[in-house]
């Protein structure tokens, strides 16, 4: 324990340095994103909306965590600095962990009190407009716990001696990858989770490294091991950017770049519903209009030419957002912001005013059920909004929203609705009051709410008829004017049942100005065999709530192309690893997960396995030559050859990117080529030789 | 117990596709002083970094102490103290916290042989190690090396670089603490003549390949020098044919100066058949023995051949 602190000691004292640069630079950083933050906080356009996955800090902590876990090692990795340190009577893995405490805990405060402070500040009133609560600081905190696992990474590029330069570098891919991952997941705890697996994989490959003194051919078999899906995860993502660069080379690079054709049924401003082909080439953010026909796929002569299919198409058309319509369906990868990265678990924000310097921001905040109002400018609580009203002060009304407020809460609105089970209100946020224009009537649940929002307001060509508001109920959708005068109450639709969710559109120049209701089983109840089957249903409702007409739309309505992209689908299944293959194709098949079309392409299907295989089949074949050819034990040209069928190029690569290769000469015995690092020839058998005697040679036996 | 302090097998090193030490075997006895000799660049602190468990040799295998030297445990490593050439130390530490530092990690440290060695250089211990001389500097890498009190010393070239009084410090410290508790210094060096006045036995490494390993005495005697002389109206010294052991050839217009490991009575019968009218034995001294073995062997023709140069001068090795 005395050498642990005496190493302990005199690494923190080394270290202390590159630490407080460190503490600098993270520094920097979140004073660039509060200032930032401050600067539009106080014009009142984001402040509180979804929280990216990915911040500033991500990248800090990162970066410090490489600067601090490199200058751990750095300075006595080669020669008598590293016999100095570890000729010691000491374990190795006394001196690694001594290293990694210590680089741990500078790495942590220099990263983590930088980020306490900042939060510290957010979180003292009158500095963002916008309520808190800790549960927001869990992002950063899951970043600050990742940097660890860059710190390992940086132990390990250090540490490790490698054959190619660019390969010293692989293992932060590893950590990339987990930074992904950390930022992907929607909770805490499995970020948590991710961060505890990369460190125990990491930190392995890296105490191992540290023992072998950086040598792979001197570690432990599971050390070994750990460093491979080490490198190998830091090879894939090297692989996928180097994929990703070609397709794109592929994609606008090629004369005649491919197309996008999107088909899909919309609402035309005479009424209709149609099947309607639009185009989009890659680099060209417009789309076009390129056919028109009937649900039978009949031409439509009066879309003929494509003056007809221009922006008059759709004119008159007004649509609501889409409306949640299954009690329990699972909208999570819908909504934005939710998750343990997101705030949309703890609030919504109502507006995102433009207007600055007097706008006000408004948050629905779930816990409270009160909407809460915020000064832009003094960045201050201002007052709550409640079902009676709005009141002034810091005082919260006791009378509050009672149950979960709908998921799809539309944003931005000057007077967004508010749905929740047993009522549907309208906020008035400019004149700061609040109107139930729904009360869900026994027996039925209010599920959604959406408007025609703001923007048809301003547009008085289209009438009164282009201000409308959806709600859609266990039971029924309902439409009704803005001021809550109910214009079409129509049963649901029992062809939608288990269905997820709603859009309510109108022709409002058409004649009668029809109304559909589009209902899409996306992110509904259905079983996976039942929602690959199932097809988006439309009512089209008159006056009187007449149903007009019912169409069951064909399946598959999302993105068609051109057909099959050979040149993308050879590289894919050529890189693609066979376990990967396999994996995804029993995955595919136990979940149902494959699309109809997907699985009548039977030709790009043969192809892609045939070339998956093949590669397979070759990077096993050259795997188990280079083995051969380095005159591995025979485990091991088996185990490298099941890795090269196993992960194909993937396989090779890591191998030749893992391994240390001895030089090769000839053998003096049987003259073929041997490896210099083995006792014997693995040809002949014959040892190596002393060096030629020139007869100067002097030699006695030691006393 | 092995009577040996170090033994090497078959060690074989590679940088890359570079062969740096070859096939080396040797044995170090216990108890002995151990010059390691060789030309820079010659694998002497590769050799040296595989003994001691530094560096995985690339084939072949070593004991240091009787323990495996690809996993020598913390007590083999408290045993054996270990000196680099560019005597590492820790720049930002005084002289003190070096010793301090270095205490808790040896069950056996000394500090009277710390401070001993510490007055004997005159350091003063509140100074930081960054700015010391390179004399002192060894004097505190010597200090924090024999502290522990190891029964086997491993010295990279510890003199390198020293004036001649800081080399006399440090061997008269070196010699001082270890000679008398029968402990095994094992030593690189380029300084013959502190080679000659402390070594008990030598190995010579030439361009990776182990020549020599014997005692001192060995050595000198069996590196002999031979003056051929040729009389002036004779014929002038004539092309040497292949001789054993030839270590170095000099001739001049009547002479020819060879320099013989190990010559037996068939060298001698081959020198006398080349037709000198008097074959001398020159006394050879230890340096010169030395340089004969160590000496690239063109390297004083190419100087002589430039301050001669009216003599026709040749170069037979």
């Amino acid at each position: 324990m005395t050498a642990f602190r005496a190493v302990v000691w005199k690494e923190a004292r080394e270290n202390l340095k590159v630490a407080a640069a460190a503490f600098g630079i993270v520094s920097v950083g979140w004073l660039l994103v509060l200032s930032l933050d401050r600067s539009v906080a106080s014009s009142g356009l984001s402040n509180g909306g979804p929280s990216i996955s990915i911040s500033m800090f991500t990248f800090t902590s990162a970066l410090v965590a490489l600067m601090i876990g490199r200058s751990m090692i750095i300075r006595e990795r080669r020669g008598d600095a590293w016999a100095f340190l570890t000729h010691r009577p000491v374990q190795r893995s006394t001196l690694f962990w001594a290293k990694a405490l210590v680089g741990a805990l500078l790495y942590l405060v220099a990263a983590g009190v930088p980020m306490t402070l900042a939060l510290l500040w957010q979180a003292t009133p009158g500095h963002r407009p916008m309520p808190f609560d800790w549960r927001m600081t869990l992002p950063d905190v899951a970043d600050l716990l990742c940097g660890l696992v860059y710190l390992g990474a940086a132990l390990v590029v250090t540490m490790r001696t490698a054959r190619w330069y660019a390969s010293r570098y692989l293992p932060i891919g590893a950590a990339i990858f987990c930074s992904t991952a950390v930022a992907s997941v929607q909770t805490f705890s499995m970020a948590a989770g991710i961060v505890t697996l990369g460190l125990l994989g990491i930190g392995m490959a890296a105490r191992g490294l540290f023992i072998a003194g950086g040598e792979y051919a001197a570690e432990s078999r599971w050390n070994r091991a750990m460093l491979g899906v080490t490198i190998g995860i830091g090879l894939t993502i090297a692989g996928s950017v180097v994929l990703g660069i070609l397709n794109l080379v592929m994609t606008f690079g090629t004369p005649g770049a491919t197309t996008v054709r999107t088909t899909d049924y919309e609402l035309t401003s005479d009424g209709q519903v149609v099947q309607m082909t639009t185009v989009r080439r890659p680099l060209v953010a417009s789309t076009q209009v390129v056919d028109v026909r009937d649900l039978a796929g009949h031409a439509l002569p009066q879309y003929h030419d494509s003056a007809s299919r221009g922006a008059s198409l759709q004119a008159g058309v007004i649509s609501t957002t889409a409306i949640p319509i299954n009690p329990s369906g699972d909208y999570s990868a819908f909504a934005a912001g939710l998750g343990y990265r997101g705030t949309g678990d703890l609030f919504v924000q109502l507006s995102q005013p433009t207007v600055a310097p007097s706008a006000v921001s408004w948050f629905f905040i779930r816990r409270l059920g009160l909407v809460a109002a915020y000064d832009n400018p003094s960045a201050r609580l201002i007052g709550w909004m409640g079902p009676d009203g709005f009141s002034a002060g810091p005082a919260q009304p006791s009378h509050r929203f009672v149950g979960a407020l709908d998921r799809y809460t539309e944003l931005g609105y000057k007077q967004p609705l508010l749905a929740f089970p047993s009522a549907v209100y309208r906020l008035d946020l400019s004149h700061r009051s609040i109107t139930k224009v729904y009360r869900a009537q026994p027996g039925e649940v209010v599920v959604g709410a959406a408007g025609s929002g703001d923007s048809t307001a301003a547009l008085p060509q289209y009438g009164p008829n282009a201000q409308f508001d959806a709600i859609a109920t266990t039971t029924s959708v309902r439409v009704q004017s803005f001021a809550g005068q109910p214009e079409i109450t129509t049963p649901r639709d029992p062809r939608a049942n288990g269905y997820g969710e709603l859009v309510v559109s109108r022709a409002v120049r058409a004649p009668g100005a029809p109304t559909v209701l589009r209902y899409s089983p996306k992110y509904g109840t259905l079983a996976n065999a039942q929602r690959e089957a199932a097809t988006d249903q439309i009512d089209m409702v008159g006056a009187n709530d007449l149903l007009v007409a019912q169409y069951t739309l064909p399946r598959d309505t999302t993105a068609t192309d051109d057909g099959p992209d050979w040149p993308t689908l050879a590289v894919t299944a050529l890189t693609t690893p066979l376990v990967g293959r396999i994996t995804a194709s029993l995955y595919s098949r136990l979940t149902k997960a494959t699309s109809g079309r997907a699985r009548t392409l039977r030709a790009p299907l043969i192809v892609g396995w045939t070339l998956t295989i093949l590669a397979a089949l070759m990077s096993a074949a050259l795997a188990f030559g280079i083995a051969r050819t380095y005159a591995f034990e025979s485990d091991r040209v088996w185990l490298w050859t099941t890795l090269g069928l196993a992960l194909g190029g993937l396989g090779v690569l890591l191998m030749l990117a893992l391994i240390e290769w001895p030089p090769r000469e000839a053998c003096p015995s049987c003259g073929r080529k041997r490896v210099v690092s083995r006792e014997q020839c693995e040809h002949c058998g014959a040892a190596f030789g002393a060096p030629a005697i020139d007869g100067t040679e002097i030699f006695e036996p030691a006393a | 117990m092995t009577s040996a302090a170090i033994e090497a097998n078959g060690l074989t090193a590679y940088f890359g596709t570079r062969k740096v030490v070859d096939e080396l075997t040797m044995s170090v006895p216990r108890g002995s002083v151990f010059a390691f000799l060789g030309r820079n660049g010659s694998g002497k602190t590769t050799t040296i970094r595989m003994l001691l468990g530094l560096l995985a040799p690339t084939r072949g295998s070593s004991t240091v102490l009787g323990y495996d030297s690809r996993q020598l445990p913390p007590e083999a490593r408290a045993r054996v103290g270990y000196m680099s050439e560019s005597h590492s130390l820790y720049e930002w530490m005084t002289v003190r916290q070096c010793g301090d530092f270095q205490s808790r990690f040896y069950p056996k440290w000394n500090p009277r042989v710390f401070d001993a060695v510490i007055g004997h250089f005159h350091l003063d211990l509140r100074a930081k190690a960054g700015d010391l001389s390179r004399g002192e500097r060894a004097g505190l890498s010597l200090a924090i090396t024999l502290a522990p009190e190891p029964e086997l010393l491993v010295l990279d070239d510890p003199a390198i670089g020293l004036d001649p009084v800081a080399r006399r410090s440090l061997l008269e410290s070196m010699i001082h603490v270890t000679r008398g508790a029968n402990r095994t210094i094992f030593f690189s060096s380029h300084l013959l003549d502190d080679v000659e006045r402390v070594a008990d036995y030598i190995a010579i490494l030439d361009r990776s390949v182990l020549r020599a390993s014997c005692s001192i005495d060995t050595f000198r005697a069996s590196v002999r020098k031979f003056a051929l002389h040729y009389g002036d109206a004779g014929a002038p010294p004539p092309q040497l044919p292949v001789i054993r052991g030839l270590l170095h050839a000099r001739r001049s217009a009547r002479d020819l100066t060879l320099t013989i490991a190990t010559p037996d009575d068939d060298t001698r019968r081959l020198l006398g058949s080349l037709g000198a009218t008097v074959i001398d034995e020159v006394p050879v001294t230890f340096d010169e023995a030395m340089i004969g073995y160590l000496g690239d062997r063109g390297d004083q023709q190419f100087f002589l051949k430039d301050i001669d140069a009216p003599q026709p001068v040749g170069d037979i090795a």
